[in-house]
């Protein structure tokens, strides 16, 4: 990197900061903070929800996934998209309608406020180590770009700049920053994949070539039947990435700063739409990053920082800080966003429901800048950790969504928003056990794990302890599918125990009268809102054939990717016409009554 | 640029203007109405300390 670059960067860094000090004005009430006042329209939802989304965990992360396992990857992304059309749909606007801030509010209206306690200060130390693993990766990139070599300071750089803003600023401070990141981060992928496309030769060049290179033909196939990003990975992506935009607080809090439910699902369908394009911007030159440079890289996250490195300066002098802007927007806008939302969480959830007398606004304030600056130690911690592990930032991720956010998932949307009889003994039962269930898959299947965690304790339990070696023997070839196999294990365990539990005791009383309402649209709006006409079943026929339309796609997307795992050849062509189909469905349905 | 490259940008670039185009007219009736509500919201936080109490 030349001085020109580092300028490029710190000039921006600095605009963005003085922009954010502006917006913390606007800071009068803990909805300001928490929820933008509730104010955002569908665009500048879309921007944010994006922005909160994307990182350098999808631009280096993936891109380097890419380089090492080929393209399969991407339906991460495009899955993601299919699950935010959903929840836009479906799940969102009964949520947006109870005026809640976080999820796990919505545990204690649906169930109980120890559980909303419990959640709360589960899934706000769950977000401070993906907080952690995206320090790791700008921390990482870092010192590939820049040559200098001190991961340690990295890691204070970034994160001392992501808490800063949130801060001071607050969930508008994270809306209109995160618009404005959007922007920077699109103008850096817009700028710099053209160049990587053009330097491996181009896209039909780099296709060709994978099609003839001995053993590397699965890189260029979307549905490959083996692997460790196979058909089987996209149908657990697909039940994560689900689960991801019904309950991950970060982006429904975002969500929950709509103007109205059907605003809201606007902002989340628009999101879906956009990030489908615009992940072949990050996918790609990964692809690029595989044809030149084949031997592979120390870990997979180093492949597109080389790539940047090596061929923008080629290109010309200060594009490096440019793009750089670009990845740098993208990993301040995800910190800031999810520090805010651990601070909600801490905040909102935890401290304000252990406390006896209702705090003041002036005490939430005051703990919720407490609360993101302990969030901003524990990320600290994390990546340091992180360090001293090879697994890559998209394996770690993928390893602690499968074991702990299915469960939620469970107990969240399909028995808290189908099933009535659902109590909060059976929640708490079956959110528990799917995470235990999650991490004992890991422990048995993987023989390091068995080695390291269960042998010495295995040896001294006698009979149970031979059983637990014979389990462990018979299971252990199924390692290269567990990323796949842990989320259906704990989502399972939920799903099982949670109906068990809750028939064993008394059915909840006054608990399900507001959600019920909210789900049938019959929510009387608070005055100074838009009018609620968002209805769960459309009332107009084009709204009607919307919904059937995205339905039916929906079956016949599971269908293709199954069909994937017999190489049927038009698997990939049918999945990817099907989730087109669903996301435009989507558009049509929220913009019809 | 082959003509793959030159799709993909295009179809991002299109992003990019939509979204430089539409949210600044957002945020200039978000802020217009954000301004005419600040006394009343002022005076909000000095009277509650409810902070779900939005009425």
């Amino acid at each position: 990197m030349t001085t020109l670059d580092y300028t490029i960067v710190v000039i921006f860094l600095t605009v963005m900061a003085a922009a954010g000090a502006t917006v913390s004005r606007l800071i009068r009430t803990p909805d300001d903070l928490f929820v933008a006042g509730r104010q955002l329209t569908p665009f500048v939802l879309a921007a944010t929800i994006t922005a909160t989304n994307l990182s350098m965990f999808h631009f280096v992360g993936m891109g380097g996934t890419v380089s090492q396992n080929g393209v399969s990857i991407i339906w991460q992304n495009w899955t993601g998209g299919i699950a935010l059309t959903l929840s836009g749909l479906f799940v969102l606007p009964l949520m947006r309608r109870l005026r809640i801030r976080s999820v796990p509010e919505y545990l204690e209206m649906r169930y109980a406020r120890g559980l909303r306690t419990l959640v709360g200060a589960f899934w706000g130390v769950r977000l401070c180590v993906y907080l952690g693993i995206l320090l790791y990766i700008a921390a990482s990139a870092g010192v590939v770009i820049t040559g200098w070599k001190n991961y340690t300071a990295w890691l204070f750089v970034f994160s001392a700049v992501a808490v800063m803003y949130s801060v001071v600023g607050g969930a508008w401070a994270v809306a209109i920053m995160d618009s404005v990141q959007f922007l920077a981060m699109l103008g850096g992928a817009l700028i710099f994949f053209p160049i990587a496309m053009r330097a491996a030769g181009g896209l039909p060049g780099i296709i060709a070539y994978f099609h003839i290179a001995p053993g590397r033909a699965q890189f260029v196939q979307l549905l490959p039947a083996d692997g460790p990003y196979n058909w089987l990975f996209v149908l657990a992506i697909l039940l994560l990435s689900v689960k991801w935009a019904c309950i991950d607080q970060a982006i429904l809090q975002r969500a929950f700063g709509a103007r109205s439910p059907r605003v809201g699902a606007k902002g989340m369908v628009l999101s879906g739409l956009i990030t489908m394009p615009m992940a072949f911007l990050w996918i790609l030159p990964g692809l690029a990053a595989a044809k030149l440079h084949p031997e592979p890289f120390a870990t997979p996250d180093h492949a597109i920082p080389w790539l940047l490195s090596t061929q923008l300066p080629a290109v010309a002098k200060g594009l490096l800080g440019i793009v750089l802007c670009g990845l740098v927007a993208a990993q301040i806008s995800v910190i800031t966003a999810d520090v805010n939302s651990v601070a909600t969480l801490l905040t909102s959830d935890v401290y304000r429901t252990l406390r006896r007398r209702e705090p003041t606004q002036r005490d939430l304030l005051r703990v919720v800048r407490l609360n993101s600056l302990a969030c901003g130690v524990l990320m600290l911690i994390v990546a340091w950790f992180l360090k001293h592990t090879d697994a890559g930032a998209v394996k770690a991720n993928l390893t602690m969504v499968g074991i702990l956010d299915m469960p939620l998932f469970v107990v969240t949307v399909i028995y808290g928003m189908a099933w009535t009889r659902t109590n909060w003994q059976g929640a708490a039962a079956g959110f528990v056990t799917g995470g235990v269930a999650g991490v004992a898959c890991y422990l048995l299947i993987r023989d390091d794990f068995f080695r390291a965690y269960l042998l010495w304790p295995a040896r001294h339990l006698g009979a149970a302890g031979d059983w637990l070696g014979g389990v462990h023997a018979r299971i252990a070839h199924f390692t290269p599918y567990l990323l796949s196999l842990a989320p259906i294990v704990s989502s399972g365990t939920a799903l099982l125990v949670t109906p068990l539990v809750s028939l064993l005791f008394a059915p909840p009383r006054h608990r399900t009268a507001a959600v019920a309402a909210a789900a049938a649209a019959s929510f009387s709006s608070p005055t100074g809102e838009p009018q609620d006409d968002f209805h769960l079943v459309p009332r107009s026929l084009p709204g009607r054939v919307a919904i059937v339309t995205v339905l039916a796609s929906l079956v016949l997307f599971i269908g293709a990717v199954i069909a994937a795992a017999w190489a049927w050849p038009p698997a990939s062509i049918v999945a990817v016409a099907a989730m087109i189909a669903i996301v435009l469905g989507g558009l049509v349905r929220v913009y019809v009554k | 640029m082959d003509w793959m490259t030159l799709t993909i940008t295009s179809i991002g670039a299109v992003i990019f203007c939509l979204w430089v185009i539409i949210p600044i007219r957002e945020y200039q009736a978000i802020y217009r109405r954000l301004r005419d509500q600040l006394p009343e919201r002022n005076g909000h936080e000095a009277r509650s300390g409810d902070p779900h109490d939005d009425a």
